[in-house]
């Protein structure tokens, strides 16, 4: 049977959502050690067990399980890695299964399914705003049941969720944005540039380096949006976090798993029009273990990518109500540059040969040949972030004015000319504990600028979901930090037409989108800029 | 078939830059060692040069190997060893280096970066050849320092080393600063490697007449460690795979809950 999950506010998620809620309230009364409680699920996406302890989730008698479980069921989540999406996929379908299995006991409907968030939705105001059934405490109106009677604390409700607004949670528009779609490649190019949409090259791999850029935005904007830090708590602090804020405690929050089927849809978008990579290392991945799961009864269940793609057949079995794509995909050659010609000299907007790649192109995964991004400038020092913040990146003379030239005949010759290099920031070792912050990263700002930031020269936002862990030495990822990679053409382009030439300095400017961000601390070991021969 | 499609993705590992360069070298390593085997099972007189052999001498009684001398030949066959070894480790950083630099100092910075690497690798030829030349003159001497170097290998102090080789140091780009920290790097990480590699590689020279052997053994295990994900220092038999989470002790936990929040 084919089961359709709905998104969070449509008329038919509202009983999904009721039995979710007792579905959550089962799982949360199973003990620890059971593999399909809900802490057990939880601590299968991450468990920092001292953290656990001292937010009270677990107790200091708790019985905990086999040193074999934990070792072969814990502490999976892959995170920077091109294993992001099917890991994420193998676990939300095993926490479904379990989740439906405590619906139909109840009494549910034998066809459950996990409602999705979109937060992304432009055309509904309220899309970006955390469903009320999250947000009250006591169970709503209408939910009782003999598990849940009338006056019960809300399953879905969590204390530790703080978001970075005051009450609604909202999530900033800038957070949910969906420019990954419009990327070609699942795996990005050499050095990360430009980033792919699902992810680095990895063998497994718990976090640490580049993001994809699904994983960068909506998702990981999303955690740190949503969980935030206390009020009044230091946001460098992981006690002072919430849930959603860290992998370690992500799971713990019942918003987690609409969130992530969220991001396992908007992957099935780009699917319709784009091609999974064809690596057998990834199909068959990962190396040197499996990705393990409990099924129902508690047994493991190990899958590879190659098992999760196609959601409407066997064994996963589900859909989505809504998989049309909310954003044109932009192909490269084509449309992008047809785009960038139009801004630049003010041509047409679309070429005669859009770039569309042909099917045999899809098919072998070949979008053309690759180039190799040259660095064309970077910073001298480590730059440390904490509130608003102006790094100086020094540029090579010789490579910029070259730059400058062609981007100077393109707003001259428009579309008859060669389309100029790309360019990219790139931020190197981010490392700190303030996994919850949200920053906003500008290009080129004029000195002067402080209130009215203008958008023209956004380059992206920062999310730091994972930094804490990423940053320890003892590690998985030896405290190499985070990397992240924006796209900064257009705003390169734009300081082009106004005449702002780029000289032998680019200003980079890290705002805060919130006040309670203002005050994380992280350091990034290196900011540099790349061009990319398009 | 899993076989085969996981041999069509190491493949492509293999043509992608820089490995096919660091390949070619890893090559010419492995033909001088195999030349130099060769030349020695016919006259004896180069593989006396090894200076280990007593421990294989003592599993293969047969065999024509005898504890040898630290002599410059030695040190050679030390070089050609590192260079048939290394390499391959070295796929990532190499990338790392030459991504990091200006495309018109590329060479010269990556140059620079190998010379710290290679100077490294000298200094240790310089101590360890002589050192197992003497541990070549005692079996017991010899088992000692294999049990050593077993030791070696499940202690924290050595993960200590294999994390920094993971971490990735940040290299500036600019002016005489971007050679002084590409030197500065290939030293460290050259440090690092013979931290890691080197014990493993001295029980390699005293394996004789299987050396070839104990080499390709040892080049597998440390080139599949290195490229295997971080792991916290702690005593541990090596590819023993970690704990998902470390269990806070009842103590340990009695003071978190005092801390809780």
């Amino acid at each position: 049977m084919v089961r359709t999950r709905c998104e969070v506010r449509s008329p038919e998620a509202a009983d999904a959502l009721r039995w979710y809620a007792t579905a959550v309230h089962v799982m949360q009364s199973r003990p620890l050690a059971d593999r399909t409680s809900w802490l057990f699920l939880a601590a299968i996406h991450g468990i920092q067990p001292s953290l656990w302890f001292r937010f009270g989730v677990i107790e200091p008698d708790v019985a905990a399980p086999p040193a074999a479980d934990q070792r072969r069921f814990w502490n999976q989540c892959q995170h920077q890695s091109w294993y992001f999406l099917p890991w994420h996929r193998g676990y939300l379908f095993a926490f479904e299964q379990i989740c439906r299995e405590a619906v139909i006991e109840a009494g549910g409907p034998e066809d459950w399914a996990l409602p999705y968030w979109n937060y992304s939705d432009t055309t509904r105001p309220e899309a970006r705003v955390l469903p009320d059934a999250f947000a009250q405490e006591t169970l709503p109106a209408g939910w009782e049941s003999t598990a849940l009677p009338d006056g019960s604390p809300n399953p879905l409700w969590v204390e530790r969720r703080y978001g970075k607004t005051d009450p609604p949670i909202t999530i900033g528009e800038q957070f949910v944005t969906l420019e990954a779609l419009q990327l070609d490649d699942f795996v990005g190019g050499t050095n990360d540039i430009p980033p792919g949409f699902g992810g680095p090259v990895t063998v497994f791999h718990t976090g640490g380096g580049p993001n994809g850029s699904l994983e960068r935005q909506p998702h990981n904007g999303v955690h740190g949006q949503i969980g935030g830090s206390r009020p009044g708590g230091n946001v460098n602090d992981p006690a002072d976090q919430g849930f959603m804020s860290m992998p370690s405690t992500a799971g713990l929050d019942p918003i987690f798993w609409l969130h992530h089927a969220n991001i396992d849809r908007l992957w099935t978008v780009w699917r319709r029009t784009h091609t999974d990579p064809a690596d057998p290392r990834w199909l068959d991945g990962p190396i040197p273990r499996t990705f393990t799961m409990p099924a129902v009864d508690g047994q493991e269940w190990t899958f590879t990518p190659s098992l999760v793609l196609d959601t409407a057949s066997s064994p996963l079995d589900y859909i989505y109500d809504d998989q049309a794509a909310p954003v044109e995909p932009v192909f490269p050659v084509g449309a992008r540059r047809a785009e960038r010609f139009a801004l630049l000299s003010g041509g047409p907007a679309r070429s005669a040969d859009d770039g569309t790649p042909s099917a045999e192109e899809r098919e072998g995964g070949v979008m053309g040949a690759e180039h190799a991004p040259e660095l064309i400038g970077a910073s001298d020092s480590a730059v440390r972030v904490n509130g608003e913040t102006r790094a100086g990146v020094r540029l090579d003379e010789p490579r910029v004015r070259s730059l400058t030239q062609r981007l100077g005949r393109a707003m001259a010759l428009g579309p008859v000319s060669e389309e100029p290099p790309r360019v990219f920031l790139k931020l190197e070792g981010i490392r700190g504990t303030s996994d919850a912050a949200n920053y906003l990263v500008y290009i080129g700002l004029p000195t002067d600028a402080t209130e009215e930031l203008d958008p023209d020269h956004l380059a992206g936002t920062l999310s730091l979901f994972g930094v804490g862990r990423a940053s320890d030495p003892e590690g998985p990822n030896a405290g190499g930090g985070l990397n992240e990679v924006l796209e900064i053409t257009r705003v390169v382009d734009a300081l082009q037409v106004s005449g702002n030439d780029l000289a032998n300095a680019l200003d980079v400017r890290f705002v805060p989108a919130s006040e309670r961000d203002a005050d994380a601390d992280f350091s990034i070991s290196s900011v540099r800029v790349f061009m990319l021969e398009p | 078939m899993r076989t085969r499609r996981l041999g069509r993705g190491l493949a492509a590992v293999v043509r992608r830059p820089p490995v096919p360069a660091l390949l070619f070298v890893s090559m010419n390593g492995w033909a001088v060692m195999v030349w130099s085997t060769i030349g020695a099972a016919a006259s004896h007189a180069e593989f006396r040069a090894l200076p280990g052999a007593v421990v294989a001498s003592s599993l293969h009684p047969t065999s024509h190997v005898h504890g040898g001398a630290a002599t410059p030949v030695a040190f050679v066959m030390w070089v050609a060893m590192v260079l048939a070894m290394s390499p391959l480790l070295l796929a990532r950083e190499v990338d790392r280096v030459r991504l990091s630099s200006l495309r018109r100092r590329r060479g010269s910075i990556v140059t620079v970066w190998l010379t710290g690497y290679v100077v490294i690798w000298l200094l240790a030829g310089a101590a360890v050849v002589p050192f197992v030349a003497w541990l070549g003159t005692d079996v017991r001497l010899a088992w000692g320092a294999v049990a050593l170097v077993a030791l070696w290998h499940c202690s924290p102090l050595r993960q200590r080393f294999l994390n920094a080789c993971h971490r990735a140091a940040s290299l500036r780009s600019f002016g005489v600063a971007a050679y002084r920290d590409a030197l500065r790097d290939g030293f460290a990480t050259g440090g690092a490697c013979a931290a890691v590699c080197g014990p493993l590689m001295v029980t390699v020279l005293l394996a004789a007449d299987i050396h070839l052997v104990a080499m390709a053994a040892a080049t597998l295990a440390l080139t599949v460690e290195r490229y295997l994900p971080a792991r916290t220092p702690r005593w541990r038999l090596p590819f023993v795979p970690a704990r998902a989470s470390e269990w806070p002790s009842a103590r340990a936990r009695a003071g978190l809950l005092r801390a809780r929040v």
